[in-house]
């Protein structure tokens, strides 16, 4: 190989050129005192856990307790799924995200044609009660932290139904409930009726504020996972687009609540948005800090809230998939651990970490091992955890954090004006936002402009860069469910299934409560496809969302 | 074909993946290069995206999967369009497709499959090509 001279030099003598942050706010090359304004350190720093809470949620941070360490896992059938659960845990992952595919997301069946090649591809396929039982066979329900990811909220109660089975107290089961229809249209067009139908809330969006509401009145141990972050990440939004959007969204959950004679303290001290950790070290470590404290502020000022535990934001965080390119795989486990510092200096109460396959396929036991490691040196070796909010006090960090505040609440501001979160969800003015952002980005990597080692900048001929091990859920294992699932349906005793989904239906269409219900059709052994279907058809929509299936009755 | 005709595509999302950051920059990308481009969105019926690219003439169909199910989607679509009478038209595939599955896609008849980190601009030029046919 020959060595160009003129690029060595290039290189020897090359400056670093970014002189903004990833959502654009503008960078100098040093910060002092002078940059810092009026800021007050005991007004708007304070201590860890003292109001504003810029400094952590709690007074000893993580020598109180350590963030958790959560998995995001979902893969081929419940019994294959429970072995790759029980190897995380044992690997050291103490939270667990238990995703569904695509058809407990749509509602579809597993035979219908649009069903075709998704089953247990995207997530572990869930179709029944059963298949939940099946995926957390022997896992202890009140200790592991699980948080259902499914776009109703099928597979939470699924699991407190798993839970009550097995003997359980309810009320001590741990749970991060993942409140999709407050979010999911952000990012899901064709899905809107988890949330939407006919321009107001749907049954399956009214299911979902009626489950929100059971868990503030019976079950303290679990918290709302109310908006994602990352997904709004994920979509292009900026560090300030969802950090407003964070709050938008539990401003309107907070007024949905107060509807039902729901207090802001009571409902706000159970609830836990998900933030993203993306390319910019300093902006994301920024972004917790201003959230948490512009979190306190506004349900302070706006909401007149005074709870300690409500004013103390818990975030939990994820270093985007979207972090990891497909080119020279590898250098994902950098990047990933470079994202995930971030959010342990950030101060954040859970983390996830993308594994270094996440644009191949769904990740290998291996590659999930690593992004467990990975967790575990933060933990252990780097000395991360030791000291809480250790760039606090940090000319540079303070005024990102002061203008981070500043933009995310004048976006706030301009939200509420225009309506508020739902409403800007319904018109699919969240939507233009981010997909208006994600344009921009995407420019900015086509030109070079945003470099991705790999990518547009150190990129190897396609020969020469091996794709690591993939996964892909064992044919034989899904064959077998897919066998057992119909021999399941086919054989219920279907008078009791039919009529569950008729109360189930009827009280959706005189507004009542939808829990109960709901349930009862499960526990009679209702497919998921069912319940769905069922709530689908009392907003008059199809019965199917790929409109292949009529309702069987 | 002239060079002041308008390539005329259709960009779609079929299925129940919902991932849609790359079809719309693909979609932005191909009109700026001076392509007519229907966008319609995700989660689509075969059927529709077969009738709109009959209805518009379409010359390419560029297709979007992150969440898998693109083998038996993509025959399904393929054996659609034949049915149709429209096998002439060009398929291309983009999203989160598996290297062994890229020789399957194209062995179908895809005519060009675009991982991660592809360039916006060479996208549109191969679709350039494959509408104009060999130059």
């Amino acid at each position: 190989m020959s060595v160009d001279k003129e690029r060595v030099r290039q290189q020897y003598m090359e400056a670093a050129a970014d002189s903004a942050t990833d959502s654009g706010l503008p960078l100098k090359s040093v910060y002092t005192q002078d940059d810092l304004g009026e800021m007050d350190v005991s007004r708007d720093l304070g201590l860890p856990g003292e109001f504003p809470y810029t400094r952590g949620h709690h007074p000893k941070m993580y020598r109180g307790k350590l963030w958790n360490i959560r998995q995001i896992t979902g893969l081929s059938t419940p019994k294959e799924y429970n072995r790759r659960l029980r190897m995380e845990i044992a690997e050291g992952a103490g939270a667990l995200t238990y995703h569904v595919d695509e058809l407990a997301d749509y509602g579809l069946e597993p035979d219908q044609p649009s069903a075709e090649g998704m089953i247990g591809v995207t997530g572990v396929t869930s179709n029944r009660l059963g298949d939940v039982e099946a995926a957390l066979e022997g896992l202890p329900l009140d200790t592991v932290s699980l948080c259902p990811a499914c776009t109703s909220p099928l597979l939470s109660q699924s699991i407190l139904l798993t839970a009550k089975r097995r003997g359980y107290d309810i009320s001590q089961i741990r749970l991060v409930h993942g409140a999709f229809v407050m979010w999911l249209p952000m990012c899901y067009r064709s899905l809107t009726e988890v949330t939407f139908a006919n321009g107001r809330i749907s049954s399956l969006g009214k299911w979902g504020l009626d489950y929100c509401e059971y868990i503030l009145q019976h079950l303290p141990k679990v918290n709302i996972w109310y908006f994602d972050g990352a997904s709004a990440h994920e979509g292009g939004g900026s560090a300030i687009q969802e950090m407003a959007f964070i709050l938008a969204c539990r401003n309107d959950l907070l007024r949905q609540m107060a509807e039902r004679g729901l207090d802001p303290a009571t409902v706000a001290r159970s609830l836990s948005p998900t933030v993203a950790l993306g390319q910019d070290f300093f902006e994301n470590i920024a972004k917790v800090r201003a959230l948490r404290r512009l979190w306190a502020r506004t349900l302070a000022e706006d909401f007149g809230c005074t709870d300690r535990h409500a004013l103390a934001l818990r975030v939990h965080a994820n270093v985007v998939g979207s972090l990891c390119t497909r080119q020279q795989p590898l250098v994902n486990l950098s990047r990933v651990s470079i994202a995930a510092l971030s959010g342990v200096l950030a101060g954040v109460g859970g983390l996830q970490l993308a594994c270094y396959d996440e644009a191949f396929a769904t990740p290998t036991e291996e590659a999930v091992k690593l992004a467990i490691r990975t967790q575990q040196v933060l933990r252990y070796e780097s000395g991360a955890a030791r000291v809480a909010d250790p760039l606090g006090g940090s000319f540079f960090m303070e005024q990102l954090t002061n203008q981070l505040e500043e933009e995310a609440q004048a976006l706030l501001a301009d939200m509420e004006e225009r309506g508020g979160w739902l409403k800007l969800l319904e018109n699919g003015w969240v939507h233009d936002v981010m997909r208006k952002r994600s344009w921009e980005v995407q420019q900015e990597i086509e030109t070079g402009q945003r470099v991705v080692v790999g990518v547009n900048r150190f990129a190897e001929p396609p020969e020469q860069d091996t794709p690591p091990p993939i996964f892909s859920p064992g044919g034989n294992e899904v064959d077998r469910y897919f066998q057992q699932y119909l021999s399941f349906r086919d054989g219920r005793d279907i008078a009791p299934v039919k009529e569950a989904l008729e109360a189930l239906g009827d009280a959706a269409q005189k507004g009542a409560r939808l829990v109960e219900p709901a349930g009862l059709a499960l526990e009679a052994g209702a497919t998921f496809a069912e319940v769905v279907g069922t709530l689908r058809m009392a907003d008059g929509l199809d019965y199917d969302w790929a409109g292949e299936r009529k309702a069987p009755w | 074909m002239s060079e002041d005709t308008r390539i005329k595509v259709i960009t779609a999302k079929i299925g129940t993946d919902d991932h849609y950051r790359g079809i719309t920059a693909v979609t932005q990308t191909l009109r700026d290069a001076g392509m007519e481009v229907v966008f319609l969105g995700s989660g689509q019926r075969i059927d529709s995206v077969v009738a709109t690219a009959a209805q518009e003439d379409a010359e390419v169909i560029g297709l979007s999967f992150l969440c898998g199910g693109h083998l038996p989607l993509v025959r399904r679509f393929l054996g659609a369009l034949q049915e149709q009478g429209l096998g002439r038209v060009r398929v291309v595939v983009g999203g989160t497709i598996p290297p062994q599955d890229i020789p399957k896609l194209k062995e179908m008849g895809v005519s060009g499959v675009f991982l991660p980190g592809a360039k916006l601009s060479e996208i549109a030029s191969f679709v350039r090509e494959i509408a104009r046919g060999p130059s």
